[in-house]
């Protein structure tokens, strides 16, 4: 989805900071990590922008900001003027089964969010339908399904806190990473026709540069905790300007021992 | 030794004790009832006279009152007055406490003395007769209570005769026999824990085996969590030696508290229970001193 | 595994019977637990005869009492003295029993005549209720106060935790026969026993408390639980459905630790004339006499009922995961 370039941001996030403390393993110590040292972003309602960077640049720690997970030590998230609701922004874990709690059936799974919505349950099969799951599947744990029922269940609950009257972004933190390339295909087609149907945006968070060139409107590059690189996908891979970019692209194709 | 290590422990076990003394002192004072309660019934002592009584003895004073008071009397070594006996609390204690203590050392002594060497070779001889036996015998006994277990030996000891009042063998006998089962299941299962490990593994493989492997590689470098167990069975026999020493006529703490208890005599009855309390926390503190001597890994954090 | 399946069948088993009976009580005790009769003071177990004294056989058994010839012969469901079923219906049909004046003691007297079984099942009542009512009062706070201190963190569990130190330093049988002390002993026996259980109960919440803390801090972190804040979940919920699930296997253990526990607790200060007083009566009200050494010498069914107390505790040690530590 292209849009006019002069559209006003839709949400914003500016001067992001956020360090924590990390257990260093061999003195026992801890140690404080800056994760994001000033992080500026804008998303067009409609846009998806991709988030790249090697493995610790920060994008989950970003991922988790803007959706609210954690708050910032400085800086901050806008949409709409406000900090976003979460009717407004949600977020699709890196492994979206664990998000899941095995306890539960696919049913409660999806109806915790609608009651914390204070929705009605009646809408759970429509639920499921939207995401290609089965009614038969209402009545499962959500341990006993597969990998990409897992994904589809997460995405499900996430649009189901989403309100579907305003715009909104669905942050996806290296979802569809976990997942065989034929189901990964699934879900990127399903996530498409969300976005046409419903009009949100996404912010993808990537290792996978092809994919990220492939869905995204915008890519921005994370290192160290900033943004040194922003732009359309064609622009970016066909003249990386910052050296670390490069290495990135090139370390793409090494065996990434995060996945 | 490090000595803030030291500091640091003596004076969390001191905050303890305090608290310890500050919760006995509420929960007491909350029940209702005193020494003079039951005296209200004697129809020979007035009402001016029970008032006159509760003055002298500092009743009337309120909760903070009396224990800043009991805590100058711990100061100066007294540890508050018996109302029965009309003598400093601490002249009573002393003498049976020292009963108590002769009692818990001399089981203390003897169950590791049967404990280690059992839990060891039960751990050696895995799965074999002995230690099936082992684990059989603890297995049935670990879950009988110290009262019935008292209750049991007295029976069997006056029915064969071999009953004598103020004798230390039947009580310690009881007292050992109590902590054996739970005692020498965990140090099977520490020995067998580190049997595991790659350094024993090695030196069996330099050929050290048989004994020398278990008593002289294993047990110390099972002292880890055998040294908190000594704290917990310390603690397991302070609790037990009250009963004991009630049931089989040993003149210690126990018989002295439960007399107290029944002539509601307050600060008779805190002064057992403080002292209980401190030889628990003393042999808990003495287990983690053990064991930053006996490990080394524990003098590099601290 | 299956040999611990079928240890944990036999505990369960052996505690439903023994509580059915101890229930059953009036039913299964042939006299009133009160009921005093000095001429039949510490008398031996009745014995159950065949053989009559002119060698002849009968096929339903009697017994007979001493300096009396007569045959009593053993009959069941019989009408006898008046109890309540659990203090509500009252009935007068007991499961066997001998005519008057036959008495039929199958274990013996205590000094004041007093039938040993019947005491021995009615006490039940008082020891076993004494020790639920504590446990479910010692889980119930050690539960709510773990789920606090684990999930809300800062200083609530500062002093959760500062505070289970502290009552887990206690030496908690002085500090329960000192605070039984102090209640006034003139209250009516189940008072006293709900009383006792309070205490015993207030006293033994640590435990529970910092294993259930355990749990909550690592559930907290799970990932369903961050997914369930980002949909706006009250605290309440992210316990109630993610956290308190995760502490059942932790509260069952315990729960299989704590009742014995407690139910010796009561003994213990029944046994010290601390617990229920006459008439009603406990476990330990019945092994008190015990304390006597002439009772010892001269009568030995009086040791019965400590058999009855360690069969109880061996049937929870059965349910409990003692496996582990033999490794």
């Amino acid at each position: 989805m292209v849009l006019p370039t002069n559209a006003a941001p839709f949400l914003t996030v500016r001067k992001l900071v956020k360090s924590f403390r990390r257990r260093s393993g061999l003195t026992g110590r801890t140690q404080e990590v800056q994760a994001l040292r000033g992080v500026d972003l804008e998303l067009q309602a409609g846009q998806t922008l991709a988030i790249v960077g090697a493995s610790g640049a920060g994008k989950s720690t970003l991922a988790r900001c803007i959706a609210g997970l954690d708050p910032p030590d400085s800086g901050e998230v806008v949409l709409g003027g406000r900090k976003p609701a979460h009717r407004e922004v949600q977020m699709i874990f890196q492994d979206p089964g664990a998000s899941l709690n095995p306890r539960f059936t696919v049913e409660e799974a999806l109806a915790e969010p609608i009651e914390i919505r204070g929705n009605a349950r009646s809408v759970i099969l429509d639920r499921l339908a939207q995401v290609g799951l089965p009614e038969t599947a209402a009545s499962r744990l959500t341990s006993q399904l597969s990998g990409g029922q897992k994904a589809r269940l997460a995405l499900a609950r996430a649009l189901a806190a989403l309100d579907d009257r305003v715009p909104c972004v669905l942050i996806l933190d290296e979802s569809l990473a976990s997942l065989d390339l034929s189901v990964q295909a699934q879900m990127i087609n399903l996530l498409v026709d969300l976005q046409q149907l419903r009009g949100l945006a996404y912010i993808l968070i990537a290792h996978d540069l092809s994919l990220a060139a492939h869905l995204a409107d915008e890519v921005a590059v994370l290192h160290a905790g900033r943004i040194v690189e922003r732009g359309a996908p064609h622009q970016l891979f066909q003249k990386p300007d910052h050296p670390h970019f490069q290495e990135l692209i090139a370390a793409t194709l090494a065996w990434d021992e995060d996945v | 030794m490090s000595k803030r290590y030291l500091v640091r422990r003596l004076l969390h076990a001191l905050f303890l004790l305090a608290g310890i003394s500050l919760l006995s002192f509420v929960l007491l004072e909350l029940a209702p009832g005193d020494f003079l309660g039951e005296a209200k019934l004697n129809p020979q002592l007035g009402p001016q006279t029970l008032a006159a009584l509760r003055q002298q003895y500092g009743m009337n004073q309120s909760l903070p009152q009396k224990y800043v008071r009991w805590l100058g009397s711990v100061a100066d070594g007294s540890f508050g007055v018996s109302f029965a006996y009309n003598l400093p609390v601490s002249t009573l204690l002393w003498p049976r406490a020292r009963k108590t203590l002769q009692l818990t050392l001399a089981s203390l002594f003897l169950s590791w003395l049967i404990a280690l060497p059992l839990g060891v070779w039960s751990a050696a001889g895995r799965d074999g007769w002995l230690d099936r036996g082992v684990r059989a015998a603890t297995s049935a006994l670990v879950a009988l209570p110290d009262l019935v277990l008292a209750c049991l030996v007295l029976f069997v000891a006056v029915r064969m005769g071999w009953y004598r009042s103020g004798d230390a063998a039947l009580p310690v006998t009881v007292l050992v026999l109590a902590a054996l089962p739970a005692l020498v299941r965990h140090v099977r299962s520490a020995v067998l824990d580190v049997s595991g490990q790659p350094y024993i593994r090695a030196a069996r493989s330099h050929g050290i085996s048989g004994a020398r492997l278990w008593f002289r590689w294993l047990l110390p470098a099972a002292a880890n969590p055998l040294a908190s167990l000594f704290g917990l069975s310390v603690a397991g026999l302070i609790s037990s030696s009250l009963l004991v020493e009630t049931i089989l006529g040993w003149p210690g703490l126990g018989p002295l508290f439960l007399e107290a208890i029944a002539a509601r005599d307050f600060y008779l009855v805190i002064g057992p229970v403080m002292l209980s309390a401190a030889f628990l926390i003393a042999g808990v503190l003495l287990g983690d001193l053990l064991l930053y001597a006996l490990d080394p890994r524990i003098r590099v954090d601290t | 595994m299956k040999q611990l399946l079928l240890r944990w069948r036999l505990g369960i088993s052996s505690l439903i019977c023994l509580h059915v009976a101890v229930l059953a009580a009036g039913f299964l005790g042939p006299y009133d637990p009160t009921d005093q009769n000095r001429a039949s003071a510490l008398q031996p177990p009745t014995r159950i005869r065949f053989i009559d004294d002119q060698r002849k056989f009968h096929a339903r058994p009697f017994v007979t009492s001493p300096g009396d010839a007569r045959r009593y012969p053993l009959r069941f469901i019989v009408a006898g003295s008046k109890y309540r079923w659990l203090g509500g219906p009252s009935s007068r049909i007991h499961l066997f029993g001998v005519d008057e004046p036959g008495r039929i003691f199958l274990l013996g007297t205590d000094e004041f005549g007093r039938d040993q079984l019947s005491r021995m099942l009615w006490g039940g009542q008082v020891s076993l209720a004494t020790g639920w009512l504590a446990a479910l009062l010692a889980l119930s706070l050690g539960l709510s106060l773990g789920l606090v201190a684990g999930f809300f963190g800062g200083w609530r569990e500062a002093l959760v935790m500062r505070g289970a130190e502290l009552f887990l330093a206690l030496p908690w049988l002085y500090l329960l026969l000192a605070v039984r002390a102090f209640l006034p002993l003139s209250l009516s026996p189940w008072t006293t026993a709900l009383a006792i259980a309070l205490v015993i109960g207030f006293i033994g919440w640590a435990r529970p408390a910092r294993l259930v803390r355990g749990v909550v801090l690592s559930a907290k972190e799970r990932d369903y639980v961050y997914a369930s804040r980002g949909f706006g979940a009250s605290s309440w919920h992210l316990i109630a459905k993610h956290c308190l699930p995760e502490t059942y296997g932790v509260m069952a253990t315990q729960a299989a630790l704590l009742v014995p526990q407690f139910i010796l607790a009561e003994v213990t200060l029944s046994f010290v004339g601390l617990g229920v007083g006459d008439p009603a009566v406990s476990w330990g009200s019945l092994l008190a006499p015990i304390r006597q050494i002439a009772i010892i010498g001269s009568s030995w069914w009086m040791i019965l009922p400590a058999l009855l107390v360690i069969w109880t505790a061996w049937c929870f040690s059965l349910l409990g995961d003692n496996e582990s530590i033999d490794g």
